[in-house]
C-alpha cells in the first residue's frame, strides 16, 4: 500500500501543488524524497528557500515520514540537525496527512513558532525575551544559508 | 577458501541459536515461540553479533528479518488499539449510497473504484468512514478517529450504560 498511497501522493502534487512548497523524489527511489519550502512573507525567512529531506517508512501512512531540514535555519522547534519539533511527525501523526498538509504546517511553524516546546532551549529563550534579537539572528541566518 | 566455507557452514544459524536460548533459558515456559519476551531475545541476539567476529550476508539476512518479526512483535504486544472484534462491530456503509468521487482518507482511492469494497464508519462522525483494510492496520495501533483524533472507543463506553440501566455489571465496568 506505502508505494501506492506515496505515488498517488507524488500526482497529486504535481497537478495541485502547493504555493509555497515543492517536493518529489531523489533519484528513483520513491521512498526518499527532497523538498523545499519558501520562507513566508510575514517571517524573518522571507527571501530564503529551505530544503528539506523525507524519508517514507515502509508502513507509510501508517507511520509519520521522516522529515528534516537540510538548510541550516535559527528556529526554536529545529536543530542543528534539522530535526523537527512537531507533534503531527510524532505522536499526533494520522494516516489521513499527507506530505502536502505536513509542508504547510512546517510553513505555520516558520511564521509561528513554539516556544513552549523548544527543541533548542536556547533559541527559544530569546524568542520569548528579545524578539528583536531572534528575528535578527533568523535573517541573518536566512541570508547566510538559505539565499 | 574452502575452510572459510566450512566455518560458515558449522556457525549455528541465528533462529537456531534463539531457539536454543529459548529452550536453556530458566524462565522457559514453552519453547516453541518467541512471542513472550521479545526483549530479551533481542538483546540475547546483540550480545551474540557482539561476540561473534564476523557475519557472512546470510547470516546477516537472516538476523535482520529476525529483529524485524522482533520489533513487529514487540509493536503489537505494547500496541494501544483496538482488537479485532471491535472492528467486526463497526457499521458498514453501502459504497451504493457514497458519491462517486467519494475517497479513502488514508489510501486516498476512491471507493467506487474497489470492485469489492468493504467501508466502515468510525463512531465519533457519520462522515468518518474508510476502508476496512485501511483503518484496520491503524486501529489495531491507535484509538484515535484519523480525521478528528478523538478517541473510538470512548462513544460506546458512554452508550452502554445507557441503554442496560438495569445491568449493573456495565456500572461496574465502565463506570
Amino acid at each position: 500500500m506505502s508505494s501506492k498511497r506515496i505515488n498517488k501522493e507524488l500526482i497529486d502534487l504535481g497537478r495541485d501543488p502547493p504555493t509555497s512548497c515543492s517536493a518529489g523524489p531523489v533519484g528513483d527511489d520513491l521512498y526518499h524524497w527532497q523538498a523545499s519550502i519558501m520562507g513566508p512573507p510575514d517571517s524573518p525567512y522571507a527571501g530564503g528557500v529551505f530544503f528539506l529531506s523525507i524519508h517514507f517508512p515502509t508502513d507509510y501512512p501508517f507511520k509519520p515520514p521522516k522529515i528534516q531540514f537540510t538548510t541550516k535555519i535559527y528556529h526554536p522547534n529545529i536543530n542543528a540537525s534539522g530535526n523537527i519539533c512537531l507533534d503531527i511527525l510524532k505522536d499526533q501523526w494520522s494516516p489521513a496527512l499527507t506530505i502536502s498538509k505536513v509542508l504547510l504546517s512546517i510553513c505555520s511553524l516558520l511564521t509561528d513558532a513554539n516556544p513552549d516546546d523548544p527543541l533548542v532551549p536556547e533559541i527559544a529563550h530569546i524568542y520569548k525575551s528579545d524578539r528583536a534579537k531572534y528575528e535578527a539572528t533568523a535573517k541573518e541566518w536566512t541570508k547566510k544559508y538559505a539565499v | 577458501m574452502s575452510s572459510q566455507a566450512n566455518n560458515g557452514r558449522r556457525r549455528p544459524t541465528l533462529r537456531q541459536m534463539v531457539e536454543t536460548y529459548l529452550e536453556n533459558r530458566p524462565t522457559s515456559q514453552s519453547r516453541s515461540s518467541f512471542n513472550d519476551d521479545p526483549y530479551s531475545v533481542v538483546s540475547m541476539l546483540l550480545n551474540q553479533l557482539q561476540s561473534s567476529s564476523s557475519l557472512d550476508s546470510n547470516r546477516l539476512d537472516s538476523m535482520v528479518d529476525l529483529l524485524n518479526s522482533l520489533g513487529d512483535q514487540i509493536d503489537t504486544d505494547t500496541a494501544k488499539g483496538v482488537d479485532d472484534a471491535y472492528l467486526d462491530q463497526l457499521d458498514r456503509v453501502n459504497v451504493k449510497h457514497l458519491s462517486p468521487d467519494d475517497t479513502c482518507p488514508i489510501c486516498t482511492n476512491e471507493f467506487h473504484n474497489d470492485p469489492y469494497p468493504l467501508v466502515v464508519r468510525l463512531p465519533c462522525n457519520k462522515n468518518h468512514y474508510f476502508d476496512l483494510d485501511c483503518i484496520g492496520p491503524w486501529l489495531h495501533l491507535n484509538k484515535t478517529c484519523p480525521l478528528c483524533r478523538v478517541d473510538v472507543t470512548k462513544r460506546k463506553e458512554i452508550v452502554l450504560p445507557s441503554d442496560s440501566e438495569e445491568e449493573d455489571d456495565f456500572d461496574d465496568m465502565y463506570g
